[in-house]
């Protein structure tokens, strides 16, 4: 049942192998991640597209380590989360860190700039004095932008592209290795937007760490990614290299979020793949395409069971029974 | 249509008055969609709510007009207000949620909105809500009637919030980031739909977003708005095919290509 995950072009870094996550509430199962294979390179960037519902954050959450899934393994760097004490799970988590969506809720509003940054330090660095630390917070806060005088002041005091700056510099300043992040430019403003994820790609070139880039807005993860997978109630339904899923989409649901990114070019609207009604709860196992009831061109068989990702090009998986179809069925490319 | 000239609010703090917007003006004329963008703090929304009566009790206008049928928003009384509201300007805003009441059912809701402006009898309620309700496509409208806002997902809920707006059949519908709290796929159905309603009805619409791609595919007219100012207005196609303020550059410039768009196929060469 398990499916290779899409490899990355670069020796791996992380490895999730057919994750499931099921929640109980009101007496009912949700299955948040429903057998999930996805692996992450050293110094690569992965892109986690999904919309709200589809589990994106949940997954983040299991690869940090923060939610031992229901089912299935998730390796760094050679060793099984699954299998480590408490001690040794916090050693590896060390190595990681995570950039939130709302950066002022994720900074406590009573603690100056200047100690939210060094706190990681003070945990995962005993050996570092005072002195050290407040160095590398220095020099830190200026890497992303910010000036010494901001250590002083508390979070509420700054803007919305500098608090995330601060959730940025907290991250990073331990070094990890892998970095996830959960909608880190969904709150701001484009013009802030544009600066930050420059700033997360200047620190990655600098430190080859990896990113899970966790995001709803394909346009951004443009941008930012080497890979791309596209989530929907739980599944990847389609994964492969950035320029391989945006620029020859195969899947009907990557059809449909393409077609809802509007051009700001005036005229250039391009035709909308529609889907029926809205994303359903994830409250059953699927036993058919989780993309069956909404699809504009399912047959029967879509719905007699699930559907496994096939390869359709170099990298590129896709699980959809019409994917040869596709082209045919659903118009791609420039509008008329 | 509507003519806003002057256009200044202020908001109270303990010290002194902040000037939220100044000197604001546009028309929306008949029969066109006037997007209102600006990025946070913009003063996108007090100006719409300045228009509307709808500030919170700290904010005032403190100078300039908003004309619309004749009559000045800014100094009509509250009465007057009130009947030009919901018969003449329909209102869509952000969160769907916070404009149903939770605890009344959606048929008496539309009872209630039709009722402020008309006398009809509950069959007669009960037959154009139904109708109404068929015109924004909300599956099911019997049961939706019936049942309470909680058990609508956000797009039905909006497409419900769009046909009440719509009730009094207004000539200027303002909607406020009317898609923002949406899924991306449920965005584009309801701009579909605002836009079928607007056309068909040969209707005015003044948008308010933060999403340049909804200006450009949606709106005929633009206003550009920074730090409580007008910096740019102007036809869609010239403002963004050849913007002409230094910020209307910078915002267009910061907006990534659509992934599907010749633009975006160069950068990844795909």
């Amino acid at each position: 049942m398990s499916e290779r995950a899409s490899e990355p072009s670069v020796p791996s870094l992380m490895e999730l192998t057919d994750i499931r996550q099921v929640f109980r509430r009101g007496g009912k199962e949700v299955h948040a991640v429903n057998g999930v294979s996805l692996s992450v390179g050293a110094g690569e960037t992965v892109a986690v597209i999904g919309e709200s519902g589809s589990g994106k954050s949940t997954l983040g959450r299991i690869a940090l380590g923060l939610i031992t899934p229901s089912a299935g393994t998730v390796t760094f760097d050679g060793t099984a989360l699954g299998s480590l004490s408490k001690a040794a799970l916090r050693g590896i988590r060390s190595r990681m860190q995570v950039v939130f969506q709302e950066p002022y809720e994720s900074l406590n509003p009573r603690i100056r700039v200047g100690d939210i940054v060094e706190e990681p330090l003070i945990i995962h660095r005993p050996g570092m004095s005072k002195a050290e630390r407040r160095t590398k917070v220095m020099a830190m806060l200026e890497r992303v932008g910010l000036s010494p005088e901001h250590a002083e002041r508390y979070p509420r005091n700054l803007s919305g592209g500098q608090q995330q700056r601060i959730g940025i510099a907290r991250a990073v300043i331990t070094e990890p290795e892998l970095v996830v992040l959960d909608e880190p430019t969904s709150s701001l403003d484009v013009s802030v937007r544009a600066r930050v994820l420059d700033l997360l790609r200047d620190l990655q070139r600098e430190h080859g760490n990896s990113y899970i880039f966790i995001s709803h807005d394909l346009a951004t993860v443009g941008l930012i990614s080497d890979r791309v997978a596209v989530m929907y109630l739980g599944q990847i339904v389609e994964q492969g290299p950035t320029a391989e899923v945006l620029g020859n989409p195969k899947h009907p649901y990557t059809r449909a979020l393409l077609s809802a990114t509007l051009s700001t070019v005036v005229g250039e609207k391009r035709e909308h793949v529609p889907l029926r009604g809205e994303i359903p709860n994830p409250s059953s196992a699927p036993v058919a395409c989780v993309l069956s009831g909404r699809c504009p061109i399912e047959i029967d068989e879509c719905s007699t069971g699930p559907v496994a990702p096939r390869r359709v090009a170099d990298r590129h998986d896709v699980a959809c029974l019409r994917v040869d179809r596709v082209d045919d069925l659903i118009a791609v490319g420039e509008p008329e | 249509m509507l003519t806003v000239s002057g256009l200044t609010t202020e908001f109270r703090t303990r010290v002194s008055g902040v000037r939220a917007i100044e000197d604001i003006s546009f028309d929306v004329p008949q029969g066109v969609a006037v997007g209102l963008v600006g990025e946070t703090g913009s003063g996108k929304s007090v100006t719409i709510r300045s228009i509307l009566g709808l500030l919170p009790a700290t904010g005032k206008v403190i100078g300039g007009s908003a004309e619309f049928d004749g009559v000045d928003l800014i100094r009509a009384n509250r009465s007057q207000l009130r009947s030009i509201r919901g018969r003449r300007i329909g209102f869509v805003a952000q969160n769907p949620f916070g404009s149903l009441n939770p605890i009344l059912s959606i048929e008496k809701q539309f009872a209630n909105v039709i009722r402020a402006h008309r006398t009809m009898s509950k069959a007669d309620v009960r037959a154009v809500a139904l109708e109404r309700l068929e015109s924004v496509q909300v599956r099911g409208p019997e049961r939706v009637l019936r049942g309470y806002a909680h058990e609508l997902s956000g797009g039905m809920a909006q497409r419900v919030v769009i046909a009440l707006a719509m009730l009094h059949d207004p000539p200027l519908v303002i909607a406020d980031e009317p898609t923002t709290a949406l899924d991306v796929t449920v965005q584009r159905q309801i701009l579909d739909l605002i836009d079928g309603q607007i056309s068909a009805g040969n209707r005015s619409l003044l948008l308010v977003t933060h999403d340049l791609g909804v200006v450009a595919q949606y709106c005929q007219r633009v206003v550009v708005m920074k730090s409580g100012s007008v910096v740019e207005t102007g036809a869609v196609a010239d403002v963004f095919g050849d913007p002409r303020h230094p910020y209307t550059k910078q915002l267009l410039a910061a907006v990534p290509p659509a992934p599907w768009s010749r633009a975006a196929k160069e950068v990844t060469g795909a």
